[in-house]
C-alpha cells in the first residue's frame, strides 16, 4: 500500500500538481492496489517477448535537412 | 446517393463523375452543422470544399482521383494533420497546430479523400466513454443520453451519424473497437506494426495502432489497403504486409469462444446478441467450440499498468517550453514553472501519470512493471498455442450495452473492467475487429473476432460473413 | 580508485541517432539542425540509424566486449531542459545483456581495465545562461545537439591513479578514431564522468569533464579533496559532484536524490535488435586493427614495448610508420618517429600540421643505414621537415658531403663501441679513433678539431 506522501512525492516528481488531495490519493491507491494483484499471475519464469529487427532494416546513415528552426535560442526560465 | 453510402460505393461514383465531390462534401457539412449537438467533432477543414474541386478536377481531366476519391473521411484529434489543429482534447495542447502530416493522412489524401474534420476523444485516449475531453463529451448518435464509447467517441459518432464515411481511431486497449460497439459501426484495431503510428500523438506506444472505423467490414478493408504497409518513418512497421483481399468463406472454420470473455456474469442483453451471432457462424459452416485462455484475468492489470508507465514517460514533453500556451515565464524557476504549466492536464490524465511513476520506480520495478511484461509474453504464448488450432476467436466486444453519460465516471477500476475483452489484442499484438450485430433495448451490440499476427486480410473476410448474416 | 563513464560522440556518422539531422552540428546557427523528431513534437518517432549501431559495436568489440546478442532501447526519464522529450534514449541491462557490448578486458601498461558496459545513447541539447544579477537568469537551449549519436563506456573502478585515467581516455581516442568512428579532437566530442574512492570509502561522481587535459585535472583535485577530509577524519559519503572549469575545483551538484529516480523502462518504438553472426563478422572484417593487436604486431619487429606502446597508440603516427619501415628499417623508423618526430611536435593538433610524410622516413632511415648521416643529423633534418618542409634529399646530400666532422665522429663513436670505451679508461688509445675518422674523411680533417670533439663526445 503506498502512502498518501508517498503519492505526494511521486506527483512532485511527475511535475503535476494535485488539486483534491485526498481524491487523488483515493483514486491513486485503488489503481496500484489493483496493479497488485499480478503477484498471483504466477509468471516468474516467463521469458519477455519483444518485437525484433536486423540491422539491415535499420535506416541507412543519411542527411536531410528539415528546414525548420529559427536561428535563435529557446528561452526557458531559469534552473534553480 | 446518400449519407449512408459505403465508401467504396462514394469513390466509384465520385470516380465516374455521377456525383461531384463536391456534393458530397456539401452534404456531409450540412450533416455536420445539423449534427452538432452531438459534439462530435473538434475542429473542421475550412478547404474541405475546394479540395473536393480539385478532385472533380481531375475527373473531368481524366486522371485518376484515388481509391477514396471524394469519400469523406474524419480524423481522431490525436493524429497529426498540418492544416488543423490536433488538440488530443487537452487544454496542454489547445491550437497546436503540427508543421506535419501523419502518415495515415497523406496516405488517405493521396487517394482522394476528403478530410472533413477532427473528431473528439478522452483527452489524450486515456477513457473509453469520450466523457473525459476538455470539449466537453460527445453524444451517442443512437441515442443522445448514452455515452458513444471511447476514447474514439468522436470517430465512431462521426461513422454512425453519417458525417463521415470512415474515421481514422487509435486503439491502445479497444479504443476504436469499443466505441464502434457502443455507436453500431465496424471497427478495426490492426496487427501491431501493420499501420504507420507516425503522427499518432503516443499514449502507450507499445501496443497501441491506428485503425480505421466505418459503416460496413468493405469500407474498413479498403481504408486499411490505402493505409496499411511499411513506412520509413515509423521502424515498428518494418514488418508489415499487404492486406490480402478478403472472401475466404466461414465454412469448416475454427472458431473458438473465450470462456473468459463471455462469463456468467456477461450482461444478458449482450449475451443475447452474441448467442445469435456464434449461432450465425455456426450456420455459415464454421465450427465453434469454448476455449480458454487463462491469462486474461491479469490481462486489464498488466494492460494498464504498461499504459501509466508509458503514458507518464510520453507526456512527459508536454512542458511548454518548446511548443503550448501563452503562459508567463517571469519569476519561474524551471521546474516550478513546467509543474505549473502541466497543470492544464485533466484529472484523469494527472491521476494515471502519477501511478505511472509508480510503475516504473526504482522501488517498485519488479512488482508491477516487469510482471506486466512478463502476462503480456504468457498471454501471446498462450494466443497463439490457440492460432494453432483456431482460425478466429471470438468474444462479445464490450461486456456491457452502452450506458449513459456520467454512470461510471467515479469509479477508475470499475471502468477498467469494461475493456476484459479489447485488451487481449493489444498486449499480443494481434488484429481484431468490431462487427455491430445487433442491439439490446435499442442500443447497439458489437461482436469481436481475432486473428493470427498479419491475417488482417483474412480476418476482415471473417467479419464480412458475420455481418452478412446480421438480420 | 576510480572509474570512468566516457561519452564520445560518433562524429564520423551523416546523421544524428534518432532522425535525419547532421550528426556535426559545429558551427551552425542555434536550433536550425532540428526536426520534429530530435524536437520531440508529439507524434514522432525515432528511427534508429545502422550505422550508429555498426560504429557503436566496432568500438565495443574494439575493447574486447562482447556484443549483444539483442539490442534493446530503454527511457531514462527525467526533466531537464536540455530533453525534447523530457526522457532520454539509452541503453541499460534490464532484462539480460541487451547493450551493445559488455564484459571486456583491456590491458593497459601491464593493468587490467575491466569495461562494464558499452552503450549507444542520444545526446542532450546545449545550454547557456543569461540575464540577471548572476547571469543565470533565462536558460537558453540550442538543440542542435540533441539526438546526436553517443557511445558510452563504463569501466570498473580499475584505474588507481589519474595519469592512467589519461591514458586509457587517448587510447579510447585513437580507437574511434582509427575505426573513423569519431573525430576524438572536436570541441566536446569526448567528455567524461569519473567516479572516485579513496581509502575504502563511499565513491563520489564527477560529472561535466570536457577535456583530456581536465580530466586528470579534476580526478587530481577530487582525491586530494577525499584524502584531506580522510586526514581530518571525516568520512566521505556517496554524493555528485560537479566540475568547475573555470575555478577548477569540484563543487556538489544541485539535484536531490530523489530526482535520481529515472524510472528506466523499454522504448517500445525501437524494436529490438538482432546482432545475426553475419553482422557482427562483417562489423569485425571492416574493423582496422586495433590498437592493442598493433603494439603486439610491433614488438614482433623487435621495437622496444614502451616504444611499440607509444606508436601503436598514435592513428597518424601508425600510418607514417606502417608506409614508410621495411623489415630491416622498422626499429630506426619507429625511434625516429617517436623520439625525433613528436619530440618536436608534441600535440596531436602539431603532427596533424607538420609537412612530413612518410618517404621522408624511409629516405632517412636508408640515409642512416647507409652511412651517409648520422642519427643526430637526422635529427635535425627530420625537425626542419616536419616544421617547414624542404627538399629532403638536398638535405640528406649536403649532411652527408659537407664532411661534418661531428658527425663523423659521432658514427664513429658508435661504431667502435669497445674502441670508445677504451678510449675512455686509457686516453692515449684515443689516437685509434682519431684515426678511423682521418680514414673516413680521406684526410680532410683537421687533426686539433677531430681530436677535441672526440674527448667531448666520450665525455656526454
Ligand atoms: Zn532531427
Amino acid at each position: 500500500m503506498v502512502t498518501e506522501e508517498e503519492i505526494t512525492e511521486m506527483a512532485a516528481m511527475m511535475r503535476i500538481t494535485i488539486d483534491d488531495h485526498a481524491e487523488y490519493v483515493d483514486k491513486v491507491q485503488r489503481m496500484l492496489d489493483y496493479f497488485g494483484m499480478l503477484d498471483s499471475a504466477g509468471v516468474d519464469d516467463e521469458e519477455v517477448l519483444a518485437q525484433e529487427v536486423t540491422p539491415a532494416q535499420l535506416r541507412a546513415d543519411e542527411h536531410h535537412k528539415y528546414g525548420m528552426g529559427t536561428g535563435d535560442h529557446i528561452r526557458a526560465p531559469r534552473l534553480g | 446517393m446518400d449519407l449512408d453510402t459505403p465508401a467504396h460505393e462514394i469513390a466509384g461514383m465520385v470516380s465516374a463523375g455521377m456525383v461531384s465531390a463536391e456534393e458530397v462534401i456539401e452534404r456531409t457539412l450540412e450533416r455536420m452543422r445539423q449534427t452538432e449537438h452531438l459534439n462530435i467533432f473538434i475542429s473542421t477543414n475550412p478547404c474541405a470544399i475546394s479540395e473536393a474541386r480539385r478532385i472533380d478536377d481531375m475527373v473531368r481531366t481524366g486522371s485518376d482521383p484515388g481509391r477514396l476519391a471524394g469519400v469523406p473521411v474524419s480524423i481522431k484529434d490525436n493524429i497529426c494533420t498540418r492544416t488543423m489543429p490536433t488538440t488530443c482534447a487537452s487544454r496542454m495542447l489547445e491550437g497546436y497546430v503540427s508543421p506535419y502530416e501523419a502518415t495515415v493522412v497523406e496516405r488517405l489524401r493521396r487517394e482522394g479523400a476528403i478530410i472533413v474534420g477532427k473528431t473528439n476523444l478522452d483527452e489524450f485516449a486515456m477513457g473509453l466513454t469520450t466523457e473525459f475531453s476538455v470539449y466537453g463529451p460527445t453524444l451517442n448518435p443512437r441515442n443522445p443520453r448514452y455515452v458513444p464509447g471511447g476514447s474514439s467517441g468522436g470517430s465512431a459518432a462521426s461513422v454512425a451519424a453519417g458525417a463521415a464515411a470512415i474515421s481514422m481511431g487509435s486503439d491502445t486497449g479497444g479504443s476504436v473497437r469499443n466505441p464502434a460497439s457502443f455507436c453500431g459501426v465496424a471497427g478495426f484495431k490492426p496487427t501491431y506494426g501493420m499501420v504507420s503510428r507516425y503522427g499518432l500523438v503516443s499514449y502507450a506506444n507499445s501496443i497501441e495502432q491506428v485503425g480505421p472505423l466505418a459503416r460496413t467490414i468493405p469500407d474498413l478493408a479498403l481504408a486499411m489497403r490505402v493505409i496499411a504497409g511499411p513506412d520509413p518513418r515509423d521502424g515498428t512497421t518494418a514488418g508489415a504486409r499487404p492486406v490480402s483481399d478478403t472472401g475466404d468463406g466461414m465454412d469448416g472454420k475454427r472458431i473458438g469462444i473465450v470462456e473468459q470473455m463471455a462469463p456468467d456474469s456477461l450482461h444478458r442483453g449482450v449475451r443475447a446478441v452474441f448467442e445469435r451471432a456464434v449461432s450465425g457462424l455456426e450456420s455459415l459452416g464454421a465450427i465453434c467450440e469454448a476455449v480458454s485462455l487463462e491469462m486474461v484475468d491479469y490481462s486489464v492489470a498488466a494492460y494498464y499498468t504498461i499504459t501509466s508507465t508509458e503514458a507518464g514517460s510520453n507526456l512527459a514533453r508536454y512542458d511548454n517550453i518548446r511548443y503550448g500556451y501563452g503562459l508567463d515565464r517571469e519569476g519561474y524557476e524551471f521546474h516550478r514553472y513546467v509543474t505549473a504549466s502541466r497543470d492544464r492536464f485533466g484529472p484523469e490524465v494527472k491521476r494515471r501519470i502519477i501511478a505511472g511513476g509508480f510503475v516504473p520506480s526504482a522501488g517498485y520495478t519488479g512488482r508491477y512493471f516487469l510482471k506486466a511484461l512478463k502476462v503480456k509474453s504468457r498471454l501471446a504464448r498462450e494466443v497463439n498455442r490457440l492460432f494453432g488450432t483456431y482460425d478466429y476467436l471470438v468474444s462479445p466486444t464490450v461486456p456491457v450495452p452502452p450506458f449513459r453519460l456520467g454512470e461510471m465516471l467515479d469509479d477508475p477500476v470499475g471502468l477498467f473492467q469494461l475493456d476484459i475483452n479489447t485488451v487481449t489484442a493489444n498486449l499480443t499484438g494481434k488484429p481484431a475487429v468490431s462487427v455491430p450485430c445487433g442491439t439490446h433495448d435499442g442500443l447497439p451490440v458489437g461482436v469481436q473476432l481475432m486473428a493470427d499476427s498479419f491475417r488482417d486480410g483474412p480476418l476482415l473476410g471473417a467479419a464480412r460473413a458475420l455481418e452478412g448474416i446480421v438480420p | 580508485m576510480i572509474g570512468l563513464e566516457i561519452h564520445c560522440q560518433l562524429t564520423g556518422l551523416n546523421s544524428k541517432l534518432f532522425c535525419p539531422c547532421r550528426a556535426d552540428y559545429r558551427g551552425m546557427e542555434p536550433n536550425t539542425n532540428v526536426c520534429p523528431v530530435c524536437m520531440g513534437l508529439p507524434g514522432t518517432l525515432p528511427l534508429l540509424n545502422a550505422a550508429a549501431v555498426r560504429s557503436a559495436a566496432a568500438i565495443a568489440m574494439s575493447l574486447n566486449c562482447a556484443p549483444g546478442e539483442r539490442l534493446a532501447f530503454f527511457r531514462k526519464n527525467y526533466f531537464y531542459p536540455d530533453l525534447p522529450k523530457n526522457f532520454q534514449i539509452t541503453q541499460y541491462d534490464a532484462y539480460g545483456h541487451t547493450s551493445v557490448g559488455g564484459r571486456g578486458v583491456v590491458r593497459l601498461d601491464d593493468r587490467d581495465i575491466r569495461i562494464t558496459r558499452v552503450q549507444l545513447e542520444e545526446d542532450p541539447g546545449r545550454l547557456s545562461y543569461e540575464g540577471g544579477a548572476d547571469g543565470r537568469a533565462t536558460t537558453l537551449v540550442d538543440y542542435n545537439r540533441a539526438g546526436v549519436a553517443l557511445v558510452e563506456v563504463v569501466t570498473e573502478p580499475d584505474f588507481e591513479d589519474p595519469r592512467q585515467a589519461r591514458d586509457f581516455m587517448n587510447m579510447l581516442a585513437d580507437t574511434v578514431e582509427s575505426l573513423g568512428a569519431a573525430d576524438p579532437h572536436l570541441d566536446g566530442a569526448m567528455r567524461a564522468d569519473g567516479n572516485v574512492s579513496v581509502r575504502g570509502g563511499d565513491k563520489v561522481e564527477i560529472k561535466n569533464i570536457n577535456s583530456f587535459h581536465d580530466l586528470e585535472k579534476a580526478l587530481h583535485f577530487e582525491i586530494t579533496r577525499q584524502n584531506s577530509l580522510c586526514d581530518a577524519g571525516r568520512t566521505i559519503v556517496q554524493e555528485t559532484r560537479h566540475w568547475d572549469e573555470r575555478r577548477r575545483i569540484t563543487i556538489p551538484s544541485r539535484t536531490k536524490e530523489a530526482e535520481l529516480d529515472y524510472r528506466y523502462f523499454l522504448e517500445g518504438d525501437i524494436p529490438w535488435v538482432a546482432m545475426d553472426d553475419d553482422t557482427v563478422r562483417q562489423i569485425r572484417e571492416a574493423m582496422p586493427e586495433s590498437v592493442m593487436s598493433r603494439r603486439d604486431r610491433y614488438i614482433q619487429y623487435g621495437i622496444a614495448p614502451q616504444v611499440a606502446a607509444v606508436l601503436a597508440a598514435d592513428a597518424l603516427c601508425c600510418r607514417l610508420f606502417e608506409e614508410s619501415h621495411t623489415d630491416r628499417t622498422a626499429k630506426l623508423i619507429a625511434n625516429l618517429i617517436t623520439t625525433d618526430f613528436m619530440g618536436v611536435m608534441d600535440t596531436r593538433e602539431k603532427r596533424a600540421h607538420s609537412r612530413l610524410q612518410a618517404g621522408h622516413l624511409s629516405a632517412l632511415a636508408g640515409a642512416i643505414d647507409g652511412g651517409s648521416i648520422t642519427r643526430s643529423q637526422a635529427r635535425t633534418i627530420l625537425a626542419r621537415l616536419s616544421r617547414d618542409g624542404g627538399d629532403m634529399g638536398a638535405m640528406i646530400r649536403e649532411a652527408g658531403t659537407s664532411g661534418d666532422l661531428a658527425g663523423v665522429v659521432e658514427r664513429v663513436i658508435q661504431e667502435e663501441p669497445e674502441a670508445a670505451e677504451r678510449a675512455r679508461t686509457n686516453p692515449p688509445t684515443i689516437n685509434h679513433l682519431v684515426g678511423m675518422v682521418m680514414r673516413k674523411t680521406r684526410g680532410s680533417a683537421d687533426p686539433q678539431e677531430t681530436l677535441r670533439l672526440i674527448r667531448k663526445a666520450l665525455e656526454e
